[in-house]
């Protein structure tokens, strides 16, 4: 309930979420529809702002193998820069999943160990647990998969890794 | 000389390089190699994706450290597997998405926190919103009984070893390099590490192998097991046939504490929300479980070298295959010339099955920077079997697995190219890596 409280709270105070006209001072607030209060979290930060588009790929502007709603969730969810690169090692590494040619089994190995790299990375460079590295791992494969399309694609890659194996890998694999 | 004799003479070469190369390469300064002498090879559960059961793994990992009480290093492995209609889960989420007037619309980042009925970004908006609860809720209800139905499924058609030509492999080469093994099975795992256990004991004894189940999807056990009484899934299960005895008690949903992906699991069927939860009593059974079985183990006869990567022969019956390797100078490995430049062939079987083993030094004054090809020969007798090569490299596993039917046989000349084998050394940081070329 408190949770709650503050959530709802922190929502009306960002600008151009609170519901206020804005023109005249009114104090008289049009009452969001549910839909407009996930909106509103959205906005807010508290669930993540992603590209909705249809392509496997999304924009990526400066080309470096990440979304850029990916990045720009990484660059505000995740503090320092060693953080920030291992998550952007391993969107990049998931992003790859997405497209890989899936009857091509060494490349489909390949990308798994990428990905397998930048999770152990993240284990390294969030070690304090905080975040915990196994939730900041689940959010970047959500962001990832975040279309119906992105994550059917996601799907697929999985079971081409059907019957594989794969060895944690030692020492640092940060890249 | 006949070939039979000649191998008798290799093999007893090949021996003295097996010792030699497994002590230089703990004690030689300049080895770019680390060997494990137990392996911990985890079976994934029901709806894991790969990135999953490696986060799985490094939890693992914590739990049970970098070596086992009896100094053996451990690696740790996942041996992975995929629930068959995972993707039809999607469709049904899609749905879900779309209740309330289309309330979270198009918002499939919500669907890996959804298979646990909870999660951080689900909870943020049901603060928000209170009706959001009413579509998680519909969407878990509707996943345990497809979870039940996906694992019954399967129950009625378990896997054998033969669909995991991978897996198998992987096996053998553990055994013939002389690694303890130990199988942790998490849910519907628990099929696959039973065929995988079953397949490991036609290779080694029972001392050798230890199987581990947790939250068993299988009533067929090989070794101890934890299963929790509100596992919802397993309950599911046990309506529709026979499962695994409950062993351990664990607190209602809103009573557990979160595992450390901040999830508790309304189906109480988790690995990290439930059973290695350290927050739970029962995760101090699976882990007991996990160091019992580590401690028992004995590693079987080695009868082949760990290298920076090695390539592992067998095939499906009677017959002579032979595994040639061809280094970055040109030296020609093979039955008949067993040492190389930079490796070794250190089994070859004349007979039936394999294996054979070549390996590529740890030593980083002996393993050459370039291409390795990989390459079969029929030898004789052997037309019209499935031969598979595994290749693997000592930091990151399995890097590919081949099959082929072999053609007539044709001696020497090995007319089944496989792989290129790439090595690499960085010039600054003098760090070798391996890769599968084209």
């Amino acid at each position: 309930m408190i949770r709650k409280l503050l959530i709802a709270s922190l929502v009306t105070a960002v600008p151009g979420c609170g519901g206020g006209g804005g023109s005249g001072g009114s104090n008289t607030e049009t009452p969001k529809t549910p839909k407009e209060q996930v909106s509103a979290l959205e906005t807010s930060g508290f669930i993540p702002q992603l590209d909705r588009g249809t392509s496997l790929t999304g924009s990526d502007a400066n080309s470096n193998g990440v979304r850029d709603d990916i990045e720009t969730f990484i660059a505000k969810t995740y503090s320092t820069e060693p953080r920030r690169a291992a998550a952007l090692q391993t969107a990049k590494a998931l992003q790859h999943a997405l497209v890989v040619t899936l009857t091509d089994a060494t490349a489909v190995k390949a990308v798994d160990r990428q990905i397998s790299h930048g999770i152990n990375c993240i284990y390294k460079q969030f070690a304090d647990n905080s975040p915990h590295p196994a939730r900041v791992t689940q959010e970047l494969e959500s962001v990832t998969t975040n279309t119906k399309e992105r994550l059917l694609a996601y799907l697929q890659f999985n079971k081409a890794l059907d019957g594989t194996s794969s060895a944690l890998p030692q020492g640092d694999t940060c890249e | 000389m006949n070939k039979s004799i000649q191998r008798v003479l290799c093999a007893a070469l090949a021996f003295l390089l097996c010792i030699s190369g497994a002590s230089a390469q703990v004690s030689t300064p300049s080895s770019v190699c680390r060997d494990a002498g137990l392996i911990f090879a985890f079976f994934n559960g029901v709806q894991t994706t790969k990135a999953q059961a490696e986060v799985a793994k490094q939890e693992f990992k914590h739990l049970h450290g970098d070596q086992s009480a009896s100094g053996d290093r451990i690696s740790y492995e996942v041996m992975y597997n995929y629930s068959n209609g995972f993707e039809d889960f999607v469709e049904t989420f899609e749905q879900r998405l779309l209740e309330q007037e289309g309330l979270l619309e198009g918002r499939f980042e919500l669907f890996f926190e959804a298979l646990k009925g909870d999660g951080p970004w689900w909870s943020r908006i049901i603060d928000s919103v209170a009706s959001a609860a009413g579509i998680l809720k519909g969407f878990v209800d509707w996943y345990e009984a497809a979870a039940v139905r996906s694992l019954t499924a399967l129950l009625g058609n378990p896997p054998t070893s033969v669909n995991y030509a991978e897996h198998r492999s992987r096996i053998q080469n553990w055994v013939i390099e002389g690694k303890k093994i130990l199988i942790v099975a998490h849910s519907q795992g628990n099929l696959f590490a039973n065929a995988a256990y079953n397949f490991a004991l036609s290779q080694t004894t029972a001392d050798s192998v230890k199987l581990v189940h947790i939250a068993p999807a299988s009533p067929a056990l090989n070794g101890r097991h934890t299963l929790a009484d509100l596992d919802l899934v397993i309950n599911g299960l046990r309506a529709v046939g026979s499962v695994a005895s409950i062993t351990d008690f664990i607190p209602g949903y809103l009573l557990r504490p979160a595992g450390v992906n901040g999830q508790k699991d309304a189906l109480g069927h988790g690995l990290l929300e439930i059973y290695i939860n350290q927050g739970l009593v029962i995760s101090s059974r699976v882990k007991s479980h996990i160091e019992a079985a580590m401690a028992a183990l004995v590693a079987p006869p080695v009868q082949a070298t760990s290298g920076f990567f090695t390539a592992t022969l067998t095939w499906d019956g009677s017959g002579d295959v032979d595994l040639h390797a061809y280094e970055p100078d040109g030296s020609h490995v093979y039955y008949a010339e067993m040492t190389g430049n930079s490796g070794y062939l250190d089994v070859d079987n004349v007979v039936a099955n394999g294996p054979e083993h070549y390996y590529a030094s740890c030593d980083a004054a002996t393993l050459q920077p370039g291409t390795y090809q990989v390459k079969l020969a029929n030898y004789n007798a052997a037309d019209g079997r499935t031969a598979t090569v595994q290749i693997a490299s000592w930091n990151d596993g399995v890097l590919g697995t081949k099959s082929v039917t072999l053609g007539e046989a044709t001696g020497d000349i090995p007319a089944h190219p496989l792989f290129n084998v790439v090595v690499t050394k960085n010039a600054q940081t003098g760090k070798f890596s391996v890769a599968i070329g084209q």
